[in-house]
C-alpha cells in the first residue's frame, strides 16, 4: 500500500548507458589481448601505439595532480571514469539519447565522488579528528556535500541544454524544409547548418566537460590528503 | 491564462543569470591575454587554466538555463 503508485519505468539513456559499458568492455578485454600479444622491444604501432599515447597522457596529467600515496588505484579509475564520460557526451552524434542528460547518471558519478573523497578523508585523518573537521565550523559539513551537487548538475545542465537547443534547431529546420521543398518528406536543409553545432556542442562542450569532472573530482580527493 | 504568462515571464528572467557571467568570463580572458603578453613562454598552462576556470564559472549560467527549461517544459 505505501508503494501503489510507483511506476517503474525503464528509460531509454539507461540502456544505452549499458550498451556503452559492454562497448568499452570488449573493446578493453580485446585491446589487452593485444597488447599481451606485442613484443615489449619493438616500436609499437596501430592500437598499442594508441593505447600506450593515451596511457601516457592520463599518467602525466592525473600524476601532476594527485599524491603519490593514491596514484596507483585513482589513475585507471579516472582514466576509465573520463573516457565513458566523453563516450556518453558524444554519443548524441550517432542520433542516440545522451546517457548523461539524465540526472540519475550523472548524481551516481558524483555520488561515487564524495564518497571517495571522504572515505580518503577518513583514512588520512583517523576518525575524531575526521569528525572534529565536520562540525566545528557548522558550514563544513555543506563544503562536503556542495561538491556532489554542483559536479552533478553541471554535467547535467551542460549537455541536457546542448540537447533541447539542438532538438529544438531541428525542429526548425524540420519546418523550413517542409516550406521549401514540400516534396522531400525529411529535412534537407538540417543536416548541413547542424553540422557546425554538432561540432561545438557534441565534441567540444563534451570534452570540456568531461575535463572539468574529472579535473575537479581529483582536486577535491588530492586536497583531503594534504 | 495568468499562470502560462507568468511562468515565461519567470523562465525569461532565469536566464538572466549569464549577464554576471559574462562578464566575469571576459575579465578572466581579459588577464589571460595580458598575461601571455607578459610572459609568452607560459602560453600553453595559461590557456589550459583559462578554460578550466571559464568551464567553472559557467556552471552558474547553466543553472540559471536549466531551471528556464524546466520551467518552459514541466509546466
Amino acid at each position: 500500500m505505501l508503494f501503489s503508485n510507483l511506476v517503474i519505468e525503464i528509460q531509454p539513456t539507461l540502456l544505452i548507458s549499458l550498451a556503452v559499458i559492454t562497448c568499452l568492455c570488449v573493446f578493453f578485454v580485446y585491446a589487452g589481448k593485444k597488447i599481451e600479444a606485442s613484443d615489449p622491444l619493438e616500436k609499437p604501432k596501430g592500437l598499442v601505439l594508441i593505447i600506450e599515447f593515451m596511457v601516457d597522457t592520463f599518467t602525466n596529467f592525473f600524476g601532476s595532480i594527485l599524491p603519490e600515496k593514491l596514484q596507483k588505484y585513482l589513475i585507471p579509475y579516472f582514466s576509465c571514469i573520463a573516457i565513458y564520460i566523453f563516450l556518453c557526451n558524444t554519443i548524441g552524434l550517432i542520433g542516440l539519447e545522451s546517457p548523461t542528460s539524465n540526472l540519475s547518471i550523472t548524481l551516481a558519478l558524483g555520488l561515487v565522488t564524495v564518497t571517495m573523497t571522504q572515505l580518503t578523508a577518513l583514512r588520512t585523518k583517523g576518525a575524531f579528528q575526521y569528525i572534529k573537521g565536520l562540525l566545528i565550523p557548522p558550514t563544513n559539513i555543506l563544503g562536503a556535500i556542495s561538491p556532489l551537487v554542483s559536479l552533478s548538475v553541471r554535467l547535467f545542465g551542460n549537455i541536457l541544454s546542448g540537447s533541447i537547443l539542438t532538438g529544438l534547431i531541428y525542429v526548425f529546420t524540420g519546418w523550413l524544409s517542409s516550406l521549401i521543398f514540400g516534396f522531400i518528406p525529411i529535412d534537407i536543409i538540417g543536416p548541413p547548418i547542424m553540422a557546425v553545432l554538432h561540432a561545438y556542442f557534441d565534441l567540444f562542450a563534451g570534452f570540456l566537460q568531461t575535463f572539468i569532472f574529472v579535473t575537479l573530482s581529483s582536486v577535491y580527493i588530492s586536497m583531503e590528503v594534504e | 491564462m495568468t499562470d502560462r504568462g507568468l511562468i515565461a515571464i519567470a523562465a525569461a528572467i532565469a536566464v538572466f543569470a549569464g549577464f554576471a557571467t559574462a562578464l566575469g568570463e571576459g575579465n578572466a580572458a581579459a588577464r589571460a591575454v595580458e598575461a601571455v603578453g607578459r610572459n609568452p613562454e607560459a602560453n600553453d598552462k595559461i590557456r589550459l587554466m583559462m578554460i578550466v576556470g571559464c568551464g567553472i564559472t559557467e556552471t552558474v549560467a547553466i543553472y540559471g538555463l536549466l531551471i528556464s527549461f524546466i520551467l518552459l517544459f514541466v509546466y
